[in-house]
């Protein structure tokens, strides 16, 4: 997934690498302007590696540029088509913008390509409960929290969102 | 050299602090011939190649870094990029 080749590089290649851990490094420092400089220069030296695109997303998205983000983002999925990460993100950009068929299509298509990963059913529940589909959210909620015992998402917590569902399930038995 | 070759040997690249191999090497770089720093060049790249690939292999598959990873990050390839050709 990552460096195919891995000796040798070339120069080019340690160059984007390393604008690419200093543009992790700023985001770090919460310099959103200075990590995107940076991961730009990243890309710049080596246009063919997915990561350096799918940091460069989350970057723009930190600067509330979402079409710069999505861009980002597409270009990672087109690199690395297996990796489900830039793939959520993608779906994330939707999701907060609003476009639910856009973020349904992405988180599905992210569960498509690994469906081990909980992040991408919890997104999936919210992107549905905030269209009012109580049911398909109450069903992807608990999907999410079922993979999380196994691996835990940094994107909730197993207990709350177990909570939330039995809410949303008393919601659902209210005619 | 020799204390920055042992470094290299026993895979202390970039920690710990003061006496990794990258400390060393910032620290006697001055005072190195070409034919020295060409030695190292040769021996440390192909490991802070690999070491950083490994590194960024985990952030592949799992979605956040440790700011203590990224601290070795930076250090790894800010030495690849010193000595790698301009």
């Amino acid at each position: 997934m990552i460096g195919q080749q891995i000796w040798p590089p070339s120069d080019n290649k340690i160059l984007s690498r390393r604008d690419y851990v200093q543009g992790m490094a700023a985001s770090f420092k919460g310099d959103p302007s200075a990590a995107l400089q940076f991961l730009q220069d990243s890309v710049r030296y080596d246009g063919t590696w997915a990561p350096a695109y799918n940091e460069l997303g989350k970057a723009y998205v930190r600067l509330k540029d979402h079409d710069h983000a999505a861009d980002s983002y597409r270009k990672a999925i087109d690199l690395d088509p297996k990796w489900v990460f830039p793939q959520v993100n993608l779906a994330g950009v939707y999701l907060h913008d609003k476009q639910w068929d856009l973020a349904e299509q992405g988180y599905l298509k992210a569960i498509q390509t690994d469906g081990t990963y909980a992040t991408a059913w919890y997104f999936l529940a919210q992107t549905y409960e905030a269209q009012k589909r109580r049911a398909d959210a109450i069903a992807a909620y608990e999907k999410a929290v079922q993979l999380a015992a196994t691996r835990p998402s940094s994107a909730f917590k197993p207990d709350i969102v177990q909570r939330h569902v039995e809410k949303l399930k008393s919601k659902l038995l209210t005619p | 050299m020799a204390r920055i070759n042992r470094a290299l040997d026993a895979g202390e690249l970039v920690v710990p602090e003061k006496s990794s191999a990258y400390d060393l090497y910032r620290h006697f770089k001055p005072s190195l011939s070409a034919a020295a720093l060409n030695g190292i060049k040769e021996k440390a790249l192909p490991k802070l190649n690999i070491a950083g690939e490994v590194f960024l292999q985990k952030r592949a598959e799992r979605s956040s870094f440790k700011e203590s990873e990224v601290r070795q990050l930076l250090s790894i390839y800010d030495w690849a990029a010193d000595l790698a050709p301009q």
